[in-house]
């Protein structure tokens, strides 16, 4: 028995949900609602002490860390195969999983809370939101999310944001050049990784990182295509996410084009 | 034919060296002095753009990121092998491998250059140190390895570096009381991916007293470092003058680095 402890918006829990339904799995999902502390509790920590989703638990095992939980559904559940056969292909799936996991995860968290989360956050009390932080056990963590909120796009950490997803779409663009997908002529475990957070980088007004980039271009519209895409991204958004993710994205579409002009 | 361009005491780098020794793989070396700045090389560069060590390189393709390299190893040459078979076991050892990914490689970085490094640059000339220290490409890792040689333990790095490595001790002592090596009966890439950063402590004197605090920990790097392996992808490559140095670079900072564990 497969279940999923996620998120509805969490980069991280779609991978894992892309993935559950590539391989056609029937599981069991628990939602947690990251806005009201739920990767908070003392029950929930037991499984995963890193306060974070995803998590999965199969058959009583608990798989933590969602590259992690990528690698294991493809070895558990072979059928179809997500990682290429070719080595040389297989470390660029790895080394998607971990440029996502690196650099582009802090990436569009910054860019998230300097936009979406801010328009919640700050409707809090100063006392409140300062107990908000304070919650938050990882001190680098912490600061970054503390900076993206107080000062929004203006925050330098958003430039760096920027300039760091320009660079990884910039060898996207390359990885494309040849083939259909991110590692070769099937999908893989690279593709379910990139998707959510270029999925992302699109709700929050970002698309011009690959208005000059065909190749990104086609290969989103082909993410988009699958079956799979909707049933794990798009319908699982509650109402409040919807409000939540309601931003000026011509803003951070003019705050992107400025940076990259510099 | 398989390259590897690599430094005699990179971690990432003994990392690598430790598998394909493992695995009695042949390969040319192609050292990167990295003191000296080998690794800004447009021909270097051009195999990472990351200018770090190491990079495999298999009939001209670059395959950089010494946790994905030694994937790599393991798929190309899977005998014997150094991973379980079962999925479970493989999602934990994984979960070893990501821990110097997380932290414990920079932690690794603040405590050579505060307590050993340091020593050498400070000597350089204002000009060349400040060289030196622009030099590295990653924002992050600039900045703590500026305090750690400008502020050896007094800065803050040094104090939450002190500390990680302390956690991820427990945890391998821990794990080590439960199973002979980190990702169960066998010897595996997860004890491949702790045995540089572990070894570099243990060569700072940092961990002279783990027979009596951490009596798993201590058995484990007896066992690793009698492995054919370390001999080959790590003594070889430490010189004595080196060993010794560390050694007694290390004992100077013995204080400083208890007076970390507890800071708050």
């Amino acid at each position: 028995m497969i279940k999923l402890y996620h998120g509805t918006t969490s980069v991280c829990a779609i991978k894992v949900r892309l993935v559950l339904a590539e391989k056609g799995l029937d599981w069991e999902g628990e939602i947690l609602n990251l806005q009201q502390g739920d990767q908070h509790t003392p029950e929930y920590l037991k499984l995963n002490p890193n306060g974070v989703i995803p998590t999965l638990v199969h058959d009583g095992n608990v798989i933590i860390e969602s590259s992690i939980i990528l690698g294991y559904l493809d070895e558990a559940f072979p059928a179809p195969p997500l990682m290429p056969t070719d080595p040389v292909l297989r470390a660029r799936v790895r080394l998607w999983m971990k440029r996502v996991d690196d650099v582009l995860h802090a990436a569009i968290g910054v860019v998230t809370f300097a936009t979406a989360n801010r328009k919640v956050l700050i409707r809090k009390s100063p006392e409140d939101l300062a107990a908000h932080f304070a919650r938050i056990p990882d001190p680098a963590y912490r600061e970054r999310q503390r900076q993206s909120v107080e000062m929004g796009l203006a925050a330098p950490l958003v430039e760096t944001a920027v300039r760091q997803y320009d660079k990884a779409a910039a060898q996207m663009e390359a990885d494309l050049a040849d083939t259909e997908f991110l590692a070769g002529d099937s999908w893989s475990l690279a593709d379910a990784a990139l998707t959510p957070y270029i999925n992302r980088a699109e709700m929050l007004g970002m698309e011009g990182l690959w208005a000059d980039r065909p190749n990104i271009a086609r290969w989103f519209t082909a993410m988009k295509a699958r079956p799979t895409y909707g049933p794990c991204i798009e319908d699982v958004l509650s109402d409040a996410d919807r409000d939540r993710f309601d931003v000026p994205r011509d803003e951070t579409d003019a705050r992107l084009r400025e940076i990259l002009a510099a | 034919m398989i390259e590897l361009y690599h430094h005699n005491t990179s971690v990432c780098a003994v990392k690598v060296r430790l598998a394909l020794a493992e695995k009695g793989v042949a390969w040319e070396g192609r050292y990167i002095d990295i003191i000296a700045g080998e690794q800004f090389t447009p021909e270097f560069a051009a195999l990472n753009p990351k200018c770090e060590v190491p990079v495999l390189v298999v009939d001209g393709c670059p395959i950089r990121e010494s946790t994905i390299i030694n994937e790599y190893i393991e798929h190309a040459y899977p005998d014997p092998p150094l991973m379980p078979a079962d999925p479970v076991d493989r999602a934990n050892m994984r979960l070893w491998c990501k821990v110097p990914d997380d932290g414990l490689h920079f932690a690794c970085a603040d405590l050579t250059f505060a307590a050993h490094h340091r020593h050498r640059i400070l000597t350089m000339s204002e000009a060349d140190r400040a060289a030196f220290l622009a030099s590295t490409v990653d924002p992050r890792l600039r900045e703590r390895k500026t305090a750690a040689v400008m502020e050896g333990f007094a800065t803050p790095f040094l104090r939450d570096a002190v500390q990680l490595n302390e956690v991820v001790f427990d945890k391998m002592e821990a794990q080590l009381g439960e199973t002979r090596w980190l990702a169960g009966a066998d010897y595996s890439l997860a004890d491949i991916a702790l045995t540089p950063y572990v070894n570099r402590v243990v060569m700072l004197g940092f961990g002279d007293d783990w027979r009596e605090t951490r009596p798993n920990l201590a058995a484990w790097v007896e066992r690793i470092s009698s492995r054919e392996n370390f001999q080959a992808a790590v003594n070889d490559w430490h010189p004595e003058e080196l060993v010794t140095a560390l050694r007694e670079n290390g004992g100077r900072c013995r204080d400083d680095y208890a007076a970390a564990k507890v800071a708050a």
